[in-house]
């Protein structure tokens, strides 16, 4: 099996997660005086369980000893690690350098020491808090617990005054969870206040947002916006009913939330391809402004533009047709909305139908996109 | 997750399926109809099958054509480095046809461990399905790992049965036990799947050393395991359980010692004429005369022939056998009878 090493930052070696694992193992033994060294046979003994989780097929393909031995000398190579004879023994240090890994954003930087462990001993005990449907709201304590008390009949006088102060939105997960925000939503209620929930201004953040949403992350928001008014007591209450869940101490799993934070907090940056299209024209003698890929997919403000319609009427097409959305050389750098000729023809059709059959106006411009689609694609049905 | 760009409409090459199971899964993602080819990195371990040609020629060139023909597959999945996790063929498929892009699911934020469980959940589901030896393969090693399985869920993703799960899961834990105090795995590689589940019961230390030592001394089937072992968990004490493994290797001890001398233990007679004899314990004299008339000849005579044969049986029992003196030990013959039960 080839190793191979990379030579400029923007690449890994296929082989990273192996190296990962390596250097996990021999930095386990680290101290304040840097790495202990260990011998071949023991790293063997102490890597080949995760290796046997992590790259099976690799281990049945190059047998156990040849692939870790391999991995030795790539690492060596890579810097990672040195290698000693030692009485006909192979002695293995940590040289100081790090392995790089690719952080969720497409960055390259380097790796912390046990980051993947702490990663999967979280996603652990995610999992176990999901299993028992652990809720953080039954273990904190809120004004509107007590509707008829000081603290909640103050709030509802604040708000009769203020409004709801939508500079203080409330943040609402997909399942319409609030951690954060009981007394205002309760006392908003009351006061049939329309409440303001916080706005995603984009795709990426929306799936940044739920790409954070964990019953861990759900602790830790509804603990630290509410850290002024909870007592040391409540605090610790709740670390210990998700420890009691996860089946072990809060501090091990804070400890694991710290390593892994910038790695959490690394938000994939927004995916934007770039089609590369052609110019058609709409009518004979008119100007070629339809961007159209090679693989017919069609640029749907150019088409319907063209077709004599404005732009926002391809929203009627939502329910009817996929949408794409990429760049391309005439989109000014913006994502425009593709879709594929053949699912356009379909779908335009079945759009007129059910407008038609439901009274409702259709464009006749329509019915020429349309023509115009079939024309230069040809029918689905060929 | 999310299907973002793909509008209300399913994208034909969206999957329901594959979505189901990463919802399953409270995996975030992103549907994602035209990833650029060129950037899916092909990394260690993202397939999860042990043969050599990860994606078959033959499987290539058919999904290539079909493509060609203006099949929609399925989209891959990666994860949000672009790392293949699941779709092979299909990858490879795309390549040869010269497309530059490939619809596919992007997943966030998976750890190793969750990509290859999940490549093995979608490749069960298309494909060339995982053997069950890749399989056991796979689930061993992630409890190697310390991962704990829902076998459950597992079985739903493979396709095995939960039982046989939860017997390699066991038969794991039995050798990683068994390694943690101190039995070689030399000593113990004979025993079955179910003989190490059935080991892996015994509660405090001692017991599982001696009642290991025992099913690899005797090489005691897993059902009588599972008797002795119930027995020394239930006992009041630690040497109350020892001797509960003492009395079964003594019961043993002729396995034993032909096991040591080199043979392998034969199936003893009286292992099927126990069956019977405690078959005909269960009837009292009443029941044995409550026969039709027209069949009481044929059945004096042949009770007659029981009688008999256990006469001569137990003439010869009591001058060859060592058995205990009247007063030795009243409860042994019934204990005896029990333990025979048991084997």
């Amino acid at each position: 099996m080839d190793t191979f090493e990379f030579e400029r930052p923007a690449d890994l070696p296929p082989d990273n997660v192996s190296r990962v694992a390596i250097f996990d193992v021999l930095h386990e033994d680290s101290g304040a005086n840097g790495s202990r060294a260990i011998t071949d046979d023991e790293l063997f003994e102490r890597v080949i369980g995760r290796l046997r989780v992590l790259v099976p097929r690799e281990l049945h393909l190059v047998g156990e000893r040849s692939y870790v031995e391999e991995k030795v000398r790539a690492c060596a190579a890579a810097g990672l690690i040195s290698v000693n004879a030692d009485n006909g023994r192979k002695l293995l240090a940590l040289t100081g350098k790090r392995p790089l890994v690719r952080y969720p954003d497409g960055e390259i930087r380097e790796y912390s020491a046990g980051l993947e462990i702490a990663r999967e001993r979280l996603d652990v005990d995610n999992a176990r808090l999901r299993a028992a449907g652990f809720d953080v709201r039954r273990f904190l304590p809120s004004a509107a617990d007590d509707p008829h008390g000081s603290t909640f009949q103050g709030l509802l006088a604040s708000m009769r005054e203020h409004g709801f102060l939508k500079q203080f939105p409330i943040v609402r997960y997909d399942d319409d969870v609030v951690v954060d925000g009981r007394a205002r939503l309760r006392a908003a209620a009351v006061l049939e206040l329309d409440v303001e929930y916080v706005k995603y201004g984009s795709e990426r953040e929306r799936t940044a947002a739920r790409r954070r949403d964990n019953p861990l992350n759900r602790v830790l928001v509804a603990v630290h916006s509410n850290l002024g008014r909870l007592s040391p007591d409540a605090v610790q209450e709740v670390h210990e009913r998700v420890a009691g869940v996860t089946r072990r101490t809060w501090d091990e799993t804070a400890s694991d939330l710290a390593l892994t934070e910038a790695w959490r907090r690394s938000i994939p940056a927004e995916y934007s391809p770039v089609f590369d299209v052609n110019k058609l024209r709409f009518r004979e003698g008119g100007e070629a402004k339809i961007q159209v890929t090679a693989d017919n997919k069609v640029m749907l403000r150019s088409l319907v533009e063209a077709g004599g319609l404005s732009n926002y009427k391809i929203d009627v097409l939502r329910d009817y047709v996929p949408f794409e959305r990429a760049r391309s050389a005439h989109s000014a750098g913006r994502k425009a909305v593709f879709a594929r000729a053949e699912d356009l023809i379909s779908g335009i059709a079945a759009m007129q139908q059910d407008r038609l059959a439901s009274k409702l106006k259709v464009d006749p411009e329509w019915g020429q996109i349309r023509e115009w689609l079939v024309g230069t694609f040809g029918s689905p049905m060929g | 997750m999310s299907h973002n760009d793909i509008g209300r409409s399913m994208h034909p090459s969206a999957s329901s399926q594959i979505e189901s199971k990463l919802a399953a899964r409270h995996v975030s993602f992103v549907f994602e109809p035209n990833l650029r080819i060129d950037e899916i990195r092909d990394v260690e371990g993202n397939q999860v099958r042990l043969i050599e040609h990860r994606a078959p020629k033959a499987m290539v060139d058919r999904y290539a054509e079909q493509m060609k023909g203006g099949a929609v597959f399925p989209a891959i999945v990666v994860n949000d480095r672009r790392e293949l996790v699941d779709g092979n063929t299909r990858w490879m498929a795309a390549q040869r046809n010269n497309r530059e892009t490939v619809a596919a699911y992007v997943c966030s934020d998976l750890s190793a461990l969750q990509a290859r469980s999940l490549s093995v959940e979608l490749n069960q589901s298309h494909g060339l399905s995982m053997t069950d030896d890749e399989i056991h393969a796979f689930v061993t090693s992630a409890v190697e790992e310390g991962q704990v399985l829902d076998t459950r869920a597992y079985s739903r993703m493979t396709g095995v049965k939960a039982s046989t799960l939860a017997r390699w899961v066991a038969a794991k834990h039995f050798e990683m036990r068994a390694a943690r105090d101190g039995v070689m795995p030399g000593r113990f590689g004979s025993l079955s799947d179910s003989v190490r589940a059935a080991l892996h019961v015994a509660k405090l230390r001692a017991v599982f050393l001696e009642v290991t030592a025992l099913a690899i001394d005797a090489r005691v089937p897993s059902a009588q395991l599972k008797a002795i072992i119930a027995e020394a968990n239930a006992a009041s004490s630690e040497a109350d359980a020892l001797a509960v493994v003492a009395r079964a290797r003594e019961l043993w001890s002729d396995e034993v010692k032909a096991i040591t001398a080199g043979f392998k233990s034969a199936r003893r007679k009286s292992a099927r004429s126990a069956l019977y004899i405690g078959g005909l314990l269960r009837f009292e004299v009443s029941d044995l005369l409550d026969v039709a008339p027209d069949k009481q000849g044929d059945t004096f005579v042949r009770m007659s022939l029981l009688r008999e044969r256990l006469d001569g049986a137990l003439a010869r029992a009591s001058v060859e056998w060592a058995l205990p003196k009247d007063g030795e030990d009243a409860n042994e013959p019934a204990r005896s009878l029990e333990l025979a039960e048991v084997r």
